[in-house]
């Protein structure tokens, strides 16, 4: 049995992923309803016709072929384009309640700044510009998967133990000014190492320039209103066949 | 606005690309070895910190949940250490049928400990080695990191079911 919808629309970018599929997984099952993101709609049929299949009334999908072009996620953070669940309620549906950004471009294979680091802040940019410009005021924050690379450092002292608070700076300085006499086998690591590192810094940097933290003030208001939204997209279909997915993938909680 | 900084992530997806080349990288080790495809263990990587990916789930959906708190945040994941040998080890113990899983040498490179969440933990990071700490998700979440052994074990099973291992 699937849970009562609780109103609220999470977006996941990448949601084909290992990480997004699993999240998905696990917003669904706390009554969410989901919005994913992926480069092709085809490779989000083994999840919809799978794990996600009795919540296929709440979960709805956007292509978004190229995460680093201006407006790549307008669409999927507006309320105007919900069609799946609008056409079966008249009430406007308001944007996205929140947003969670998992998809990064990952390419081992390249090898330079302007084909590695450059997409991956681009990839985040487009998705707060799109989120800042389009999702409204309903929208309560935006978590972004970045990664434990982006606090290391290399040949840290005996048993150092890295937090939140470690920056790493390394990656990119040598990223920028590597040369092809830099080993292959070690190249692929520190671009990823990079990307990671510097996403994540214009992500803050991005917060403090436009004052994103805004997002989180606003939607206080909009709780007032979330109970009339709660009525409009409510379903509660009953499902059993999930079961098996859920224990096999979610800790109980 | 949040961030969610994880170890490399293991543990079982909720679906299975049916070509095992296509799955996500840091599941791969676990799946050489399971499979009795590594004949060597891949090296340590970064801190070769482990994260379970249903906990790596958890950590974004409090954080969204707790828009006031986590505005601002950084949030490591990492439930401690995982180095390839403690995956061969824990694979060999719980499938003693499965002569295929490579030994590399049992016991290796890691010591039994204390997590960051105060459990004690049969994989553990020996003192020289740096960490990754999910100390600040146990503490303000309270995320009970998914020990090594069971996310590894669960990967296992998931990749038994779909690849027929």
């Amino acid at each position: 049995m699937i849970p009562v919808s609780n109103g609220e629309i999470i977006l996941i970018t990448g949601v084909n992923g290992y990480i997004g599929s699993v999240l998905g997984m696990l917003v669904l099952s706390k009554g969410y309803s989901l919005r994913g993101t992926s480069r092709a709609k085809s490779s989000t049929q083994p999840l919809l016709e799978g794990p996600y299949a009795p919540y296929i009334d709440r979960v709805e999908i956007y292509e978004v072929p190229d995460i680093t072009v201006n407006g790549a996620f307008d669409d999927a953070v507006k309320g105007e384009a919900l069609s799946a669940i609008s056409k079966v309620h008249s009430t406007y549906i308001p944007g996205v309640h929140g947003i969670f950004h998992t998809v990064s471009p990952v390419d081992f294979s390249l090898r330079t700044w302007g084909t590695v680091v450059e997409p991956a802040i681009r990839g985040n940019a487009t998705l707060f510009e799109s989120a800042a410009a389009h999702a409204g005021p309903q929208l309560q924050s935006i978590v972004v998967t970045s990664s434990g690379q982006a606090m290391l450092s290399p040949d840290p002292p005996g048993g150092y133990v890295f937090t939140e608070a470690d920056q790493n700076t390394w990656a990119a300085d040598l990223a920028k000014t590597m040369t092809s006499e830099f080993p292959e086998e070690k190249a692929g690591l520190v671009m990823y190492s990079a990307s990671k590192a510097a996403a994540d810094q214009a992500m803050w940097r991005f917060r403090e320039e436009k004052k994103v933290k805004l997002f989180a003030g606003i939607s206080y208001a909009w709780r007032a209103h979330r109970v009339h939204i709660h009525t409009a997209i409510l379903r509660d279909v009953e499902h059993t066949s999930s079961d098996r997915y859920w224990s096999a993938s979610l800790p109980s909680s | 606005m949040s961030s969610i900084h994880p170890a490399i992530v293991i543990g079982p997806p909720v679906y299975l690309p049916a070509d095992p080349a296509k799955l996500a990288l840091s599941l791969k080790p676990i799946h050489s070895i399971y499979s009795g495809q590594a004949k060597t263990l891949p090296p340590l990587v970064g801190t070769s910190s482990y994260v379970d990916v249903r906990d790596v789930a958890q950590a974004h959906l409090w954080a969204y949940e707790h828009p006031k708190l986590a505005d601002g945040e950084r949030y490591i994941t990492s439930g401690g250490y995982g180095p390839a040998q403690g995956i061969a080890d824990i694979l060999r113990e719980r499938y003693p049928e499965k002569q295929h899983i490579m030994a590399g040498e049992p016991g290796k490179g890691y010591v039994e400990g204390t997590n960051f969440c105060g459990k004690k933990v049969k994989v553990w990071y020996p003192k020289e080695r740096p960490q990754l700490s999910g100390k600040k998700v146990f503490e303000v979440m309270g995320i009970e990191w998914i020990p090594m052994v069971e996310s590894v074990i669960d990967t296992a099973e998931a990749f038994a079911k779909l690849y027929h291992i």
